[in-house]
């Protein structure tokens, strides 16, 4: 493992403050991510997956401040970056998928709109060439006739579709690295099925690296190469995905490995 | 169109017809509405006239006519400029909250302590009556409405997952506030402005009457209810009509907006 990993989190820590109570909620995480894998981000609610996943592009609640910490991405320092800076690596090189596609998209422009206004943001593309862009992009995520798609509002899609739309924005860029909070846990089990296989595909496609984040290990199991578990703010466990389930070293995790519904079990 | 409302629709059309006659004026008036002809003063409604004249023989049609015209622009350019600083003052105050949030909303507070239409006979008692004074002041004193609406609409909105997204993507704040969360809070903002309409011509009219507003011999709906205080014993026609123009007028905007509220009223789309 001598390889330079694409994002490294070292000794990350972050603090909500609200009335003058501070809360811990994310105590000294270290994360490493190598280019072209998936790693699945794994915790209960409130372990700070989430947060920390945000924190990577200065994204976190305003709220929330990072205590120390580094966050080396591509070979730059994220942290203290200015907002300027941050604002053309997000979308550009780092996206985000978020978990309830009914609500990420905005409800008053149609999907052709959206994807036009991100990939204008950071491409230098305009009209026609920008409507290509968005169109091939939703072409990448399995969309059937793209074209048509472009005119239609958000409340005319399925909600597997809406987040087909939503990946579909977050690759119009070609970033390196897609940061997807929980997108599966708003859909139904056969949307499940699907969108993650479209998250496989990407990696091979498109040589990209994606942090998965969800509660459900059984997810993970499928699709991540690494597998990390937050608890507490804390990683507790991180290493080969088939490795963390046959050995997994932290009582944590077991118990969620034990979570997991098996066949012919009870 | 089946569940308009009765009401909406003869608003619509109170709506269409003035805003008609104020864009048609020359074409609709038969008579040079400043003409002055001696011979044919205070005459009653007859073919010729059909509103009548008044007391300097002027056809009275043709003066409600243009007078539609001045009076709708005072009501529409006011309502503008109060839209356009309600909706910059309220989303700021609503996207960036904090600091930012309170001076603007103590502001606001402190604007809606004064009596408006006293601080409008002040403010033209300084500036001088003319009825682009008379615009910007009713515009600049009519804005707190529409701040407090988008700011509470913006409130709601920036919490949405769509405004994390879009930030996601890299997208700035302005870019946020003018693209994203504008566009969604406009429901009700349609809903203030078009009452606001119907204020503003009232307040003009309110203004002209106490001969502060719109200057003869230039028409308006108020002024000439003013110069038909004089003839009111023996010329009901001069005040007869432009009374009805206004009522009718502010009464159409209401229903319209009524109407519109009751659109855009979530609870009815089942």
């Amino acid at each position: 493992m001598s390889r330079e990993p694409l994002l490294e989190i070292k000794g990350l820590r972050l603090d909500f403050s609200q009335e003058g109570k501070v809360i811990e909620a994310v105590r000294g995480a270290d994360l490493k991510v190598f280019e072209g894998e998936i790693l699945g981000l794994v915790g209960e609610s409130g372990s700070g997956k989430s947060v920390t996943a945000l924190s990577i592009t200065g994204l976190q609640p305003k709220a929330a401040s990072v205590r120390s910490g580094s966050i080396i991405f591509d070979g730059m320092e994220l942290l203290g970056m200015t907002e300027e800076g941050l604002r053309k690596i997000r979308g550009a090189k780092i996206s985000y998928v978020f978990q309830d596609p009914a609500t990420s998209l905005n409800p008053v422009f149609t999907i052709g709109e959206q994807l036009i206004e991100a990939v204008t943001l950071h491409r230098e593309a305009s009209g026609a060439g920008a409507f290509d862009i968005a169109v091939s992009s939703l072409k990448d995520v399995g969309m059937p006739s793209p074209e048509e798609l472009m005119h239609a509002y958000p409340h005319q899609l399925s909600g597997g579709m809406r987040q087909r739309a939503m990946i579909a924005m977050a690759i119009s860029c070609k970033p390196k690295l897609l940061i997807a909070d929980e997108p599966t846990t708003a859909l139904d089990v056969t949307v499940q099925a699907q969108i993650l296989d479209l998250l496989v595909k990407l990696k091979e496609d498109m040589k990209l690296t994606v942090i998965l984040i969800t509660h459900d290990l059984s997810i993970v199991s499928q699709v991540a190469e690494k597998t990390a578990v937050m608890q507490q703010g804390k990683i507790v466990e991180y290493g080969d995905t088939e490795l963390v389930y046959r050995k997994p070293s932290h009582p944590y995790t077991k118990k969620l490995i034990d979570c997991i519904p098996r066949m012919g079990k009870g | 169109m089946k569940n308009l409302n009765r009401l909406t629709v003869f608003g619509i059309i109170v709506v269409v017809v003035m805003a008609a006659a104020a864009l048609f004026a020359p074409f609709i008036a038969e008579h040079d509405p400043g003409a002055i002809e001696l011979g044919s003063v205070l005459m009653p409604p007859s073919a010729e006239h059909i509103m009548g004249t008044d007391s300097l023989g002027r056809d009275l049609f043709s003066r409600m006519v243009y007078g539609a015209r001045i009076s709708l622009s005072v009501g529409f350019v006011a309502v503008g400029i109060s839209v356009i600083a309600g909706v910059i003052f309220g989303s700021l105050a609503g996207y960036y909250g904090g600091w930012i949030d309170s001076v603007i909303s103590r502001f606001i507070d402190i604007m809606l302590c004064f009596p408006t239409f006293f601080l409008i006979l002040a403010t033209i008692a300084v500036l001088g009556p003319g009825i682009w004074n008379i615009m910007v002041i009713i515009g600049l004193t009519s804005w707190m409405g529409v701040a407090r609406l988008i700011r509470a609409e913006i409130l709601s909105l920036r919490e949405r997952e769509f405004v994390e997204a879009a930030r996601a993507v890299g997208a700035s704040d302005f870019r946020i506030i003018t693209r994203h969360l504008i566009p969604n809070g406009l429901g009700p903002v349609l809903v203030s402005a078009t009452l606001g309409v119907a204020g503003a011509i009232l307040t003009e009219s309110g203004l002209s009457f106490l001969g502060l507003g719109v200057q003869p011999p230039v028409p308006s709906w108020g002024n000439i209810l003013t110069e038909a205080k004089s003839t009111l014993g023996i010329a009901w026609w001069i005040t007869v009509f432009p009374g009805l123009a206004i009522l009718i007028t502010v009464l159409g905007y209401n229903l319209l907006g009524e109407g519109l509220r009751e659109h855009f009223n979530p609870h009815r789309k089942q």
